[in-house]
């Protein structure tokens, strides 16, 4: 699969998130309802020829985080390669996936959202340096800054890598 | 003149409170906010002024209260930083003479986060001491 490292542009009304993906396989449709429970994975992986990559349900996480509500239903799932985790990380995200069902492929992951999804522009909302007190808020969060496109508006910057890591570290072991 | 200072006097749910006037930057009304992940309570989010974010904070939580309902904040003048404080209304500013502050000798938990008093015992206005407050704020971020 062609790696590429690309910027992600979700639209949810005013708030935007952008994804700063590393190592980007790229986005593909992918519908699967949540789980019932509050799981951090979806049930079902994506399938990208012979691998079946685990899904982590970042659109659910971004709801909450940012209090977004209302509809924006088109389902993608954006695919990063994982070899930018650490191996501390890489433990934490192997002992996740182990419990899915089916074998996952651990070499990637894939963040299922559901916004009106595009590439980002470049320049577009460049992110800008954040206040003390912001930064520190954020540090090691997996947002990288936000930018601010419009008066009525917020653009998160974020790395989803580091966001899912924040999340199952937070968990604990599954 | 010499050893006065100025207070922007406001109400934050039924209290009065104050704070220095050369620490207020603007007040604004009604901008839109946004939350703010992984923050403690009293942190309600972030404005949007011209392009620039400030983190809201509400004094009323941080002394135990609710969340105050209201859609105004008075932005901080500081140095490195970009703060809002929500307050309910703006009341006076006022000028006093440096005598005129009271200190508060032993601080409590209620009075930790006040570098002094204006006005009488009876009816006495609390300076918020921001620079204790964004210590809190710290330990509390650090801590999250």
């Amino acid at each position: 699969m062609e790696i590429v490292t690309t910027k992600v542009k979700l639209s949810y009304g005013k708030v935007t998130v952008i994804l700063d993906c590393p190592s980007c396989v790229g986005s593909y449709y992918y519908r699967c309802a949540p789980s019932s429970g509050d799981t951090l994975f979806r049930d079902t992986p994506l399938m990208l020829g012979p691998s079946a990559i685990p899904v982590f349900d970042l659109d659910r996480r971004l709801r909450r985080l940012f209090a977004i509500d209302g509809e924006f239903s088109f389902p993608v799932a954006v695919a990063v390669k994982t070899d930018t985790l650490d191996p501390g990380q890489k433990k934490i995200f192997e002992s996740f996936i182990g419990r899915l069902p089916g074998t996952h492929d651990s070499a990637f992951v894939a963040f299922a959202v559901s916004a009106e999804t595009a590439i980002a522009l470049p320049g577009e909302a460049a992110v800008k340096p954040l206040p003390k007190t912001l930064d520190s808020i954020l540090s090691d969060s997996g947002i990288r800054g936000a930018s601010f496109p419009g008066e009525d508006s917020v653009a998160w910057h974020l790395d989803p890598l580091a966001l899912m890591i924040r999340f199952l570290s937070k968990a604990g072991t599954p | 003149m010499a050893n006065e200072c100025k207070y922007l006097i406001f109400r934050v749910g039924s209290k009065p409170y104050a704070i220095p006037a050369s620490l207020v930057r603007e007040i604004v009304t009604a901008l839109p906010r946004f939350p703010v992940p992984f923050t403690p309570r009293w942190v309600r989010g972030v404005l949007n002024r011209h392009g620039e974010p400030y983190v809201i904070l509400d004094v009323q939580v941080l002394l135990g209260g609710d969340p105050l309902d209201t859609r105004t904040d008075v932005l901080l003048a500081l140095d490195n930083d970009q703060i809002a404080v929500s307050i309910s209304e703006v009341l006076e500013f006022r000028t006093v003479a440096e005598k005129d502050l009271r200190t508060i000798s032993a601080p409590d938990e209620s009075t930790v986060y006040f570098s002094g008093a204006l006005g009488s015992a009876s009816d006495a206005v609390f300076v918020l001491d921001v620079p204790h407050i964004l210590e809190r704020l710290a330990d509390d971020v650090r801590n999250a």
